[in-house]
């Protein structure tokens, strides 16, 4: 009934535009519940609810695009005009004359938990509490915060071109961060899990941020030096959306804004290294049956054994390419994620970094002197044309002669992604999930191995 | 929606043991546009008008809050929703052992708005193009090494009204603009990046030419000037001189959150017990002000206390927090009219406005005069600080080598870091003008426009380089 009432509407707008003679228009609609809660200090802080709806239009005149976007469904013809005026102010001519013809989606199994839909407040409340005391299970810990959502969505994309397509996600996020202090030292950690289902494990998440927490204590600086190094995937996570995954978009190759601009079916990383875009992907936190265009999503190699064979395309950089899309038009922005306030862009999905997995204790040993890291911040400031990077490891462990001994102080890392990459020593450790800065995507990956880096504190 | 519909909703939330509740109303039309040009003339233009709006309802039953917002504005809709944030309240109150209360403070009433003389949903698109497009050609005129500009456009009308259960009934209209102007030079293999931002409260009478023609040739000059750096700045500590800007960055990060009641409150500050000691030198005054016409303007925040100027640091002493109402009771202190959310999905939280450094006597030459070996640090690239234990680290773009008193030669950027303590005790002289900056932050998802009101800061034996 509800899935009635949002297609409704965006036929609705559809209309409005046809009579208005426009042949080209587009019409996103979103329909969004949220329940979030949140704890502090190990205690219940606040709970958020949320209902969400809203719509976006985009028209072609003359080979001008038009947007616009709006949540108030009283002024639906107000969001029409403005949409027009919108592509008759356009200063551009493109090649794009159409919008994508109807497909069928592509079937993707384990996005929706109806578990999900049942849960209420007292429910999550209860399963946040679970997570915060096993995660404050120690004498160490000073202060447990934690947070847990859930998201309901419905999506739309239809244009006068006939294709109408729906469907409807469920999403949980659960996080947590602890505090721990030995006498004037303090240490923190967290742990996250995102997925589509309602299949947190409490004992599991609390109990890893509380390890992560205490393994933070004792942090000495270390000397400015050659290491290897072991990139965790929450790190990898926070760096890969700003300087890696840009570089795959067919815009930023096409413009020169990418290091992997003419390089393609070249060996441009290491041969060990394998990378997937997954649209498709069973219960994958990024897996839609289309994408925000309405054209179905793919599974695609973007490189394999270190060699560049595809790039990411939306319906306009495909069509100036004389390509198809392959449905990575996602509408976000790289702060506040996916929204229907914004156009759409090419974004990858699941994002996975494949190879030859070693166990990450057979790896360590091996170590003579090395880090291990955690955490950083600084990926934002990367450059996406040259592929330069500078990160300040806010969590990281000294590694000497095959055993961790102690957390870092701050230190930097700069270099180029692609030079890190062919520095590829192997791949280690579980595969993990996280979601990323920078991009509407998430990171599946274990940990990631190079050789002779430098680090500088 | 007006206040007094919004007052009838106000009945919904007198349920048994409600110690506080408020409903919050906002309408919001915003015009985006972003321009890309490039040296041989392609220029592609995005424009995105979008109307938001929304209701939401906060709400504190015993000890425990419960929020909840909407967009759907059917009088059903609106009911159900207010009865969620009610049932959230109840859920979490099992979990909730510490006491909250809401410290006395001033209850608003009244419209206010922004004296505007040309509202921007008023003036025709093209206007705006046309003139964002003339300021991109001033970047390829400035220097033949830039390739590229964007532009990034937005301005917003911004109508909020709030009504509580303790007597709070209040409306405003403000409307704010920002432009960000990047600019993309080339020489051989090296690329260099520039961003300017222009940003402020106001109508369409506020943009000028003058203003984007300055900032954009600024832009213009850095990016070349910036593949003329060889070397990075020598490693070590140094004497620097940090320009408005980048001093906004860090009395923004390094301090100003430290100051926040909710990171105070939080465990998360090294300044928790150092109210009425001494933090940096006497020179270093610090206000907290959102009735100054810039980003942080507003009458009233988001607990209904009406708009005040806070002095936080006085000659190098601390003298209180930001706080809002919670924080203020929890902390013993009196509230400051810092609570705000960024939009009605938000839960207001301790923000800075507009947050000023107030200025001493020196012109820059002087400052510059008496180094014998320095840095001048232009723009920051962001950067992060750990509120807890007082250290920072900021990129900067570029800076000038200072010898012997005399500015000399452009450097590639680095970073500087260091103990914010150690820091404002070595501030030891500040310029005589301020300038407002356009700032932003994102606490906690929340991505505000503030305004930082600085003079030159010139600090000795800052660590340059990590």
């Amino acid at each position: 009934m509800e899935k009635e009432e949002l297609s409704q509407q965006c036929s609705k707008i559809l209309n409005i535009a046809e009579k208005l003679n426009v042949t080209q228009f587009e019409v996103y609609g979103i329909k969004k519940e949220t329940l979030s809660i949140e704890f502090e200090k190990g205690e219940a802080k606040i709970g958020y609810k949320g209902s969400i709806i809203g719509f976006a239009t985009r028209c072609i005149i003359d080979g001008k695009i038009g947007f616009s976007t709006t949540n108030d469904i009283e002024k639906l013809e107000e969001l029409v005009k403005l949409s027009i005026s919108s592509a008759k102010t356009q200063t551009e001519t493109k090649k794009i004359k159409e919008f994508p013809q109807p497909e069928t989606p592509t079937k993707v199994n384990g996005i929706y938990d109806k578990r999900l839909v049942e849960t209420d407040s007292s429910g999550l409340t209860e399963l946040l509490s679970a997570i915060v005391q096993e995660a404050s299970n120690n004498k160490k810990v000073e202060a447990v915060s934690g947070r847990i959502d859930v998201e309901i969505e419905e999506r739309v994309v239809t244009n006068l071109n006939n294709l109408e397509v729906t469907d409807k996600g469920t999403f949980l996020s659960a996080m947590v961060f602890v505090k721990v202090k030995e006498k004037d030292d303090v240490g923190s950690g967290y742990e996250i899990h995102v997925s589509r289902k309602l299949d947190v494990n409490p004992d599991k998440l609390g109990s890893s941020a509380l390890k992560n927490a205490l393994q933070n204590l004792g942090k000495e600086k270390i000397e400015s030096g050659i290491y290897t190094v072991i990139f965790e995937p929450s790190a990898l996570s926070s760096l890969l959306g700003f300087v890696l995954i840009p570089a795959f978009y067919a815009d930023s190759i096409a413009t020169r804004a990418s290091f992997l601009s003419e390089k393609l079916g070249k060996q441009v990383f290491s041969e060990k290294i394998n990378i997937i875009d997954d649209g498709t992907l069973e219960e994958g936190v990024c897996s839609y049956s289309f994408d925000d265009e309405g054209i179905p999503t793919e599974r695609k190699t973007l490189v394999e054994k270190g060699i560049l064979k595809n790039l990411l395309y939306d319906h306009a950089t495909a069509l100036l390419n004389n390509v198809e899309s392959t449905g990575n038009a996602i509408r976000y922005d790289w702060w506040y994620g996916r929204s229907y306030k914004y156009p759409p862009k090419i974004s990858a999905l699941n994002f996975i970094i494949e190879g030859q997995i070693e166990p990450l204790d057979h790896i360590i040993q091996d170590i003579r002197h090395g880090v291990l890291i955690r955490d950083i911040v600084g990926g934002h400031s990367s450059k996406v044309a040259s592929g330069e990077f500078s990160i300040t490891v806010t969590n990281g462990l000294l590694i000497e002669n095959g055993e961790i001994k102690k957390p870092i102080t701050r230190a930097i890392i700069s270099g180029t992604i692609q030079e890190t990459l062919n520095k590829l020593e192997c791949l280690a450790g579980d595969i993990k999930t996280y979601p990323m800065f920078g991009t509407a995507a998430c990171l599946m990956s274990p940990c990631l191995v190079f050789k002779e880096t430098k680090i500088t504190t | 929606m007006n206040l007094d519909d919004l007052q009838s909703l106000m009945n919904l939330v007198s349920v048994k043991n409600v110690k506080y509740a408020d409903i919050r109303y906002e309408h919001v039309f915003t015009t985006s546009i972003s321009i890309k040009r490039t040296r041989n003339n392609r220029t592609e233009a995005i424009i995105i008008p979008s109307t938001t709006k929304g209701i939401s309802t906060r709400i504190l039953v015993e000890n425990s809050w419960g929020f909840s917002h909407t967009s759907l504005t059917d009088k059903k809709d609106i009911e159900k929703s207010i009865q969620e944030s009610i049932k959230i309240a109840k859920a979490t109150s099992k979990y909730k052992k510490e006491k909250i209360e809401l410290s006395d403070a001033k209850r608003v009433q009244g419209k206010y708005a922004l004296n505007v003389k040309k509202e921007f949903s008023n003036i025709p698109i093209n206007e705006k193009i046309e003139l964002l497009r003339k300021t991109t050609e001033l970047a390829f005129e400035t220097s033949k090494n830039v390739i590229k500009v964007e532009i990034d456009y937005e301005d917003n009308v911004k109508r909020k009204l709030l009504v509580s259960t303790d007597g709070v009934k209040a409306e405003m209209q403000r409307s704010e603009y920002t432009i960000r102007i990047k600019t993309i030079a080339k020489e051989d293999e090296k690329i260099t990046e520039t961003i300017k931002r222009i940003g402020g409260v106001g109508g369409w009478e506020k943009i000028t030419f003058k203003e984007l023609e300055e900032k954009t040739i600024e832009g213009a000059k850095e990016a070349e000037n910036l593949l003329k750096a060889k070397k990075k700045p020598p490693s070590g500590k140094t004497t620097v001189i940090l320009s408005p800007q980048i001093a906004g960055t860090l009395i923004h990060e390094a301090l100003g959150h430290a100051m926040e009641g909710d990171i105070v409150a939080a465990g998360f500050s090294i300044l928790a017990n150092k109210i009425n000691s001494k933090v940096g030198s006497e020179l270093v005054t610090i206000v907290d002000d959102p009735t100054i016409e810039a980003y942080g303007l507003y009458w009233f925040d988001d607990d209904g206390t009406p708009a005040q100027k806070t002095i936080l640091v006085e000659k190098g002493i601390l003298k209180t927090f930001m706080h809002n109402r919670e924080t203020a009771w929890k902390l013993k202190a009196q509230p400051t009219s810092n609570s705000y959310a960024v939009s009605y999905e938000y839960l207001p939280i301790v923000r800075q406005t507009n947050i000023m450094l107030m200025p001493g006597d020196w012109t820059l030459e002087e400052m510059i005069e008496d180094i014998k070996s320095g840095l001048l640090i232009g723009s920051s690239s962001g950067g992060t600080a750990a509120t807890s234990i007082g250290t920072f680290q900021f990129g900067f773009q570029y800076a000038h080598l200072i010898k012997n008193g005399e500015i000399k030669e452009v450097t590639k950027g680095s970073s500087i870091a260091g103990s914010m303590f150690d820091a404002l005790k070595n501030v030891d002289a500040l310029g005589k003008k301020v300038e407002i900056i356009p700032g932003a932050c994102g606490k906690d998802g929340q991505y505000m426009n503030q305004g930082r009101i600085m003079p030159y800061v010139r600090l000795k034996e800052i660590l340059i380089g990590g």
